[in-house]
């Protein structure tokens, strides 16, 4: 049997709020791949993806329990890091702009979360990505990471813009398992 | 045979002062290390030491780019015993959180070429207060064309404990046949 599997793809047909995956199997590490754009019009020409996690069968965590770290630059010189608390979510990806950035470039980002199930740990996860687009548009280069405060296994999460914007018909998620044996 | 093999996963059952994986066979193109570590370093991020083949000589280099504050920085180091990527929280960090680290090490066995790392570690925390967190990327040289058959991770920072639940899993990658 295969070390990686596929658990699941999402290809947006139409113009879609959020993506919840809520099937994770039993595997030692999980892995998102994503190409997606927000419908956000930001004057930043991007926004930012946000990750919400959910444990025993409960709906996903909107409650001030994670921790975000990010580096990153933009433009030709420009560089930055920082981090945050008291969070309603880990902004785990810059996303192109649909209304305002090129409009084929879609953004790309990988996603990890390691030991998703270990109830002994709160859940971490790391994300390196890039907004993809060109020009005129601010392009951001970034890896990310952020914690969960909570020990419970992972049973679902549920992605969705910070703006709160739709994902563009065409963003595509597959997530998937990684095995330990 | 499969693309990717779990070569070893080990879950530490208590507290451990490094993490061995021995005996690598050659039979992969490459190698891959994805670890969920917490270090009993009195820090709040502590940094894997990664040597291969028992070298402890000044035989490893490296280039990494760190960022604990809004200022990213990068740094450079020649004539090193160890790589040192940011990757694993320490005592001080929030409890019962773990970093996070992939490394990869393209051509492992190849006997004619220096071996190269490509890593990435993430020490998330519940503070905003600098170096209290960090987000890193190393690129790493070992100056030996010997195939790597052994590979020992350790917190390097004090030199103090791997504890327990941290997982390493040491995965091989084959290309096409």
């Amino acid at each position: 049997m295969a070390i990686i599997e596929a658990i699941e793809t999402v290809y947006m047909e139409e113009d879609t709020a959020s993506v919840t995956f809520s099937s994770l199997g039993s595997y030692e590490h999980l892995r998102v791949k994503m190409v997606t754009k927000s419908r956000s019009g930001s004057s930043n020409y991007y926004d930012s993806m946000n990750i919400r996690f959910g444990t025993g069968g409960g709906a996903v965590d909107t409650g001030t329990n994670y921790s975000i770290i990010q580096m990153y630059a933009t433009g030709s010189s420009s560089h930055a890091a920082g981090a945050g608390t008291g969070q309603t979510a880990i902004y785990t990806a810059g996303i192109s702009d649909s209304l305002k950035s090129d409009a084929i470039y879609y953004s790309t980002n990988v996603l990890d979360i390691l030991d998703y199930a270990n109830a002994n740990k709160n859940t971490t996860v790391q994300s390196r990505y890039s907004t993809g687009t060109f020009g005129s548009s601010t392009t951001y280069t970034m890896i990310a990471g952020g914690v969960w405060d909570n020990t419970g296994a992972v049973d679902k999460f549920t992605l969705l813009n910070y703006s709160t914007a739709n994902f563009e018909r065409g963003s595509e998620f597959t997530l998937y398992g990684i095995k330990s044996s | 045979m499969a693309v990717w093999n779990v070569i070893q996963h080990t879950e530490l059952g208590a507290s451990a002062s490094s993490v061995t994986f021995g005996s690598i066979s050659g039979s992969y193109d490459h190698l891959y290390i994805e670890a969920s570590a917490r270090s009993d370093d009195v820090q709040y991020y502590d940094n894997f030491g990664i040597q291969f083949n028992g070298d402890t000589g000044s035989n490893y280099s490296h280039n990494v780019l760190l960022a604990g504050s809004s200022s990213p920085m990068a740094s450079k180091a020649t004539g090193t015993q160890i790589y040192h990527l940011y990757g694993i929280t320490g005592a001080n960090n929030l409890a019962d959180t773990f970093g996070t680290a992939t490394i990869w090490i393209p051509n492992y066995a190849n006997t004619s070429n220096y071996k190269q790392v490509l890593g990435q570690g993430t020490v998330p925390n519940n503070s905003t207060t600098d170096w209290q967190w960090t987000v890193s990327m190393i690129a790493g040289l070992w100056s030996s064309t010997s195939a790597i058959t052994s590979i020992v991770l350790f917190p390097a920072q004090g030199l103090d404990d791997f504890v327990q639940y941290s997982t390493f899993t040491l995965y091989g990658i084959n290309g096409a046949a």
